[in-house]
């Protein structure tokens, strides 16, 4: 389905209600709004760029915006968009190269569908043009640690957090927390059975760490996720999976295979080293990379991509949403599955 | 092979060749991503025509008949199955995975085993 063939929500003919309801929440005594362009990309929601002009209040001045808005078919794992908002503000707080938290609504009234409103980031997000940027080799090093430092900056917001209530309980186990998830995932909603999925599953089950620190994990910290405009980071996006976790989560995320686009000598999310994504963490954080627990949680990584990719294959074939690129997305499971059958080989053969 | 299915792969094989011939070349932007899922399909459903069924490496997980997914999967959460009572699990599961990826991405395949 082409951008062209889906129902938008913001009309740029009508901005009037989005103004005034934008002039109360900024205290403003006016907000023009303009230009408006729908961008590419967002394969959940809409993304819209928003020239405004705002008149009195706190945020009196120009501005260049970004309004993004849930699909009609939201993903059932994904927070809805003012949890969404509230992570993304912690994230501001706690100084995390994030797009400024604007404003967020979740009244159908205002354009037509929840929304939030954030400061625009420039610069491009695909990962496979990321890495296979010609210049890669001169700033992939320097990026690759500039994100590890990132991250150690988003798992300096710790529980509990009162703004962050929504997250629930931290989980007392998060490994055997994700497991327990996974498995929930394939019996409400799969039709078929996964057994090496399940050998997976259960290893991970018999081999989970103890977690002693438990942070806000991204959850979707990878290649793709961030931003990067002539080879420096301008932000990195999409906060709806964030949650209480082990910190090891989203290091293993980011250097699982499965998000090195190909370039698998780049062993940092296809861009740079390990050493640098570690050493970018360690000089933020408190409390440093266990660079021997990594591998396990990078298996853990593949199979919680082979279950999200099950899941998109199912929204096809249970007949709720005929797409062939969610069809194709349900067959990659099987190269999640058996990266993670390998891995598991390789640390079964060192354990002797 | 079948009548049938030789008639398949036939069809699936000149209708690919067609299409990269005449159709792809014409096509530019978000079409062409579609276009190359199009294709991606017809390849793997061609592919799966040729090859013989996965599940036939988890034969001799169960009592020798036809695999029993479902109940495979079932055992292996249970921890009834695993590395103990079956030590070659994991290789058996590993093969099955291969020839699922021989048929739906064997450059996948060549790229880990490379």
């Amino acid at each position: 389905m082409g951008l062209a063939d889906r129902a938008r929500t913001l009309d740029p003919g009508d901005l009037g209600t989005l103004e005034a309801w934008l002039a109360a929440e900024l205290g403003a005594a006016r907000v023009a709004l303009g230009p408006v362009e729908l961008l590419a990309g967002g394969a959940i929601g809409e993304n819209w760029r928003l020239g405004a002009e705002v008149e009195g209040g706190p945020r009196a001045g120009e501005h260049d915006w970004v309004l993004r808005t849930d699909a009609p078919s939201g993903v059932s794992l994904s927070h809805e968009k003012h949890q969404e908002f509230a992570c993304l503000a912690a994230a501001y707080e706690a100084g995390v190269a994030v797009p400024e938290p604007v404003a967020q609504s979740d009244d159908h009234a205002v354009i037509g569908a929840p929304f939030m409103i954030t400061g625009f980031a420039s610069g491009i997000a695909q990962g496979r043009r990321i890495v296979r940027d010609p210049d890669i080799a001169a700033f992939g090093e320097a990026l690759t640690e500039r994100l590890g430092a990132e991250l150690a900056r988003i798992h300096s917001i710790r529980p509990p957090r009162a703004d962050l209530a929504f997250l629930g309980e931290p989980p007392k186990h998060p490994a055997l927390a994700q497991i327990e998830t996974m498995r929930r995932h394939l019996d409400d909603h799969l039709a078929e059975a996964h057994p090496a999925l399940e050998y997976v599953l259960a290893w991970l089950a018999a081999n989970a760490p103890a977690s002693d620190l438990i942070v806000l994990c991204h959850s979707d910290y990878r290649t793709g996720n961030y931003m990067v405009e002539k080879g420096a980071l301008t932000a990195i996006l999409d906060w709806e999976f964030s949650h209480w976790g082990d910190p090891h989560e989203d290091v293993g995320w980011f250097c699982a295979r499965c998000w090195r686009f190909g370039a698998d000598e780049r062993e940092a999310g296809g861009i740079g080293s390990r050493q640098a994504f570690y050493r970018g963490y360690d000089g933020v954080s408190d409390s440093p990379i266990d660079p021997a627990i990594v591998p396990y949680w990078e298996i853990m990584a593949a199979a919680r991509w082979a279950v999200v990719a099950l899941l998109q294959g199912e929204r096809h074939s249970s007949g709720r949403e005929e797409s062939l690129e969610l069809l194709l997305t349900g067959m990659m499971a099987s190269e999640m599955e058996y990266d993670a059958l390998c891995d598991i080989d390789a640390l079964e053969a060192a354990k002797g | 092979m079948a009548e049938a299915s030789k008639t398949s792969r036939e069809l699936l094989e000149t209708a690919l060749k067609t299409y990269r011939a005449e159709i792809a070349p014409e096509l530019s932007g978000a079409k062409r991503y579609v276009g190359a899922m199009v294709a991606n399909a017809v390849e793997i459903a061609a592919r799966a025509l040729e090859a013989g069924d996965p599940t036939a490496h988890l034969a001799d997980l169960g009592d020798g008949g036809a695999p029993d997914l479902a109940a495979l999967a079932a055992a292996i959460r249970s921890g009834e199955i695993g590395d103990r009572t079956h030590p070659r699990l994991r290789e058996a599961l590993r093969a099955y995975v291969r020839a699922k990826l021989e048929i739906s991405n064997p450059k996948f395949l060549r790229s880990r085993e490379s």
